[in-house]
């Protein structure tokens, strides 16, 4: 114990000598949440989306065009849509190009001498070619707001008839005429105005799993979102820095100094154990002070502080032991150094270290939850966000263990293969 | 022609380099593929639910499957469980309507996030705000045939919303693949000059190689030129090899403009290359330097769009992203893509990425003639 100890010793004054790297490996997580957060951070329009900026060409310039839109500065509209009229195609154009605007409408010349007329009116509706998401929802926005008006025309119709015939008459409208007109507009208004009763009948969104009702999309508050995304940032660092802390070791094997060490009265058990305890130690630490740092800066808090303590342990000992394999396999520092990080890469890429499981479609998410990474994300994301009991998450805490020891132990045996050959 | 030796010298090392050539050719592709997968275009047409009506009256729900069949959307009858989201019409609801109490429609769904499921809600508010606006609450109780209910729930409308395409050639909209494949294209070739083409130069220079070759009977010029031609040619057999699968694996649509995707691509190269080795002289560790080489990196490219569509992020991040040459090189890449611009479409684009070159060649040049005397 002695000796491995010492061992340990010698491998962290040697790493605090030069602690640029770890450093370096230390402000990633907290650099790639803050640029997650920037762009997907919770939104003031609480859609998950940005304001989706609209581009209004009107050629109509008159009272009812202008009165539509209007429509668009108050609430709730204006929460989800910034507006802005131009001139003309080309300025629209010029916007899009400029990625200023997310989608276009063109209101025809004649709008409102054609809806009293009772013409058809065609309003044009163009997509910015460069965007996907925010002109659909603009889309489905504005028919909703298409779809107002047409039942607003088509329960006005008797009135907007009435105005019609007597606006081509040489004499004013008489008295019952006035009243017939505006009896029909108080029937078509009072349609309109049961829209009112949408506050009492409402949609929403409900996330169920497995016939469980858990919790409504609206948004979510800025403390889920770090506690979401920033435990698979730190897991994608850590893989990283533990390639890093393997090649030291491999150098050391190298260079002769393993083989120096080897003909000491220390056995090879002791001198494996010596340094994977010190790769080992840095890995837990590391994710120690990143979650510290994580609740000091980024208010993320545990809601199980055991859970999340049992999985980072466990993913340590994965990290360790992958670093271990990949280089016990490989007769060279370069051949090592390059089948690491893609190897790394992909474990990453299955198990969400740089985007939350959750973001994936259904199908790759079954995958990515039990595959090394994904398993222990999920236990940890939980305990940060919902604190599940142990019957909920045994699954995971020790689906993360058994894959830590399953690869740690395999990582120890080609090890210990290696240095019998030295 | 000794520069070209040179280039080519160093073309044949990095070559033999597996970390290179896997940084180069697979790691884009496996990105490419995963995350062109994970983020496919979610069809917004065929969309289906099915209603679960708890409610004893059946009207509310017959009205509200044919309004949302008018938005066309597909009403499934008989699904697999959690096959499609769901609509749930609560129990009471006709007399929770009458009553003036408050009612929720829920839109049961499988996972939170989903786009579809979002546009779904949209035309579902719809369906909401037509139905409460043309049935009155007490037609709700009696018995109405599901055509005498569509009569009542439907309009011919006189206003019509009409999707218009742009005059000019628009290609495909970037989604999916047609996205993901221009974003890691940039990504990548930034990726391998700043991490292992860098930590090259590092070596190079801190093992003394690049001294003991100025010493050579070649002009310095040749060696700098060499070395910046090695890396600029290496990017531009990158981007073709990554168009080229691009076009044959995920029939990418590169646009009308060969010839503009081509002149942005290489002055994005020769900009990149200069960059590059412009950032590998302030070094002697060539792990830092990867180290650092990758967050600068990912800094550049996620604030450059390269990781995610520009229109789901704020305003300031669209600003943002051109800041940096990869903002400038995809952006222009997607104009040629989706607007189908050639050159002069672009030419903004052309000049920025030129200026940058303009700034870093000398510099990269500088910086490896500093080595002259210090490596």
């Amino acid at each position: 114990m002695e000796n491995i100890g010492k061992i340990i010793s010698i491998y962290f004054k040697r790493i605090f000598k030069n602690p640029g790297l770890i450093l370096l490996w230390l402000c990633f997580p907290f650099v790639l949440v803050l640029l997650q957060y920037a762009a997907f951070g919770p939104k003031d329009s609480g859609t998950g989306l940005p304001k989706i900026d609209l581009v209004i060409i009107d050629n109509d310039k008159s009272f009812v065009s202008q009165g539509l839109f209007q429509i668009f500065q108050r609430d709730p509209l204006i929460k989800y849509f910034k507006t802005e009229y131009v001139e003309n195609e080309s300025k629209m154009i010029k916007l899009f190009e400029r990625n200023r605007a997310s989608a276009a409408i063109i209101i025809p010349k004649d709008l409102q001498s054609d809806l009293l007329d009772g013409k058809k009116i065609i309003i044009q509706f163009i997509k910015n070619p460069s965007f996907y998401f925010t002109p659909l929802i603009a889309e489905e926005s504005f028919k909703i707001l298409i779809n107002m008006a047409n039942r607003f025309l088509a329960y006005a119709q008797d009135s907007l008839q009435l105005m019609k015939k007597y606006r081509n008459r040489d004499f004013e409208p008489t008295e019952d005429e006035v009243a017939a007109i505006s009896r029909s507009w108080y029937k078509a208004s009072h349609k309109v105005m049961k829209i009112n009763s949408l506050n009492d009948v409402k949609a929403e969104m409900v996330v169920e799993k497995e016939n469980k009702i858990e919790s409504t999309s609206e948004g979510s508050s800025t403390q889920i979102f770090f506690s979401t995304f920033f435990p698979g940032l730190i897991f994608f660092s850590l893989t990283f820095l533990a390639i890093e802390l393997q090649q030291i070791i491999f150098r050391d094997k190298r260079y002769g100094i393993m083989k120096r060490l080897l003909t000491t009265p220390v056995s090879r058990d002791t001198v494996i154990a010596g340094y994977s305890s010190f790769i080992y130690i840095i890995l837990v630490v590391y994710a120690g002070i990143s979650f510290l740092i994580g609740a000091l800066l980024l208010n993320i808090r545990s809601k199980n502080p055991v859970h999340t303590i049992i999985s980072l342990l466990g993913f340590c000992l994965f990290c360790m032991g992958l670093a271990k394999i990949i280089y016990a396999q490989s007769k060279s520092e370069k051949a090592a150094g390059s089948i690491a990080p893609a190897i790394f890469m992909i474990v990453n890429l299955i198990g969400g270290g740089l985007f939350p499981v959750s973001f994936y479609p259904e199908s790759i998410q079954g995958i990515a939850k039990f595959s090394p990474l994904g398993i222990a994300n999920v236990a940890i994301v939980d305990s940060l966000t919902r604190g599940s009991s142990i019957s909920e998450m045994g699954i995971y805490l020790g689906g993360t263990w058994i894959w830590g020891l399953l690869i740690a132990i395999t990582g120890y045996l080609l090890e210990r293969r290696g240095l019998k050959s030295l | 022609m000794n520069w070209f030796k040179i280039a080519l010298n160093d073309m044949h090392l990095t070559l033999k380099a597996k970390g290179a050539l896997f940084w180069t050719f697979a790691a884009p592709i496996i990105l490419i593929s995963f995350f062109g997968v994970m983020f496919k275009a979610p069809i917004a047409e065929n969309l289906s639910v099915v209603i679960e009506n708890h409610d004893k009256n059946e009207n509310f729900a017959k009205s509200f499957a044919i309004l949302l069949a008018e938005d066309k959307i597909n009403i499934v009858k008989d699904a697999k469980k959690n096959q499609f989201s769901k609509i749930v019409i609560p129990e009471n609801t006709t007399e929770s309507i009458i009553a003036g109490k408050k009612i929720n429609v829920e839109l049961r769904v499988q996972k939170e996030e989903d786009f579809i499921d979002r546009l779904i809600l949209f035309k579902l508010q719809n369906a909401l705000m037509s139905l409460i606006m043309s049935i009155e609450p007490e037609q709700l109780r009696s018995k109405l045939t599901t055509e005498e209910l569509k009569k009542l729930v439907t309009i011919s409308p006189q206003i019509i919303l009409e999707e218009k395409d742009m005059s000019r050639n628009i290609i495909k909209i970037p989604y999916g693949f047609q996205r993901t494949v221009p974003q890691y294209m940039i990504m990548f070739l930034l990726l391998v000059l700043f991490t292992h083409s860098a930590a090259q130069l590092v070596t190079e220079r801190i093992t003394g190689q690049m001294r003991r070759l100025f010493m050579a009977p070649v002009a310095s010029w040749e060696i700098v030129a060499g070395k910046i031609f090695s890396r600029i040619t290496w990017s531009i057999l990158q981007m073709l090899f990554i168009i080229i699968v691009g076009i044959v694996l995920f029939h990418i649509k590169w646009g009308n403009s060969p010839s503009a995707l081509f002149l942005i691509l290489v002055i994005f190269a020769i900009a990149s290359s200069a960059m590059g080795i412009y950032f590998s002289t302030f070094f002697n560790n060539p792990s830092k330097c990867g180290g650092l080489g990758s967050l600068v990196i990912m800094i550049m490219c996620a604030l450059g769009g390269c990781w995610w569509p520009l229109d789901l992020v704020p305003q300031y991040m669209r600003y943002a992203a051109f800041i940096f040459p990869t903002g400038w090189a995809l952006d222009g890449v997607i104009k040629i893509m989706s607007f189908g611009y050639s050159a002069s479409g672009i030419y903004w684009h052309i000049l920025y990425l030129l200026a940058i070159s303009a700034i870093f060649v000398p510099l990269a040049a500088r910086g490896l003639l500093k080595a002259k005397d210090t490596g």
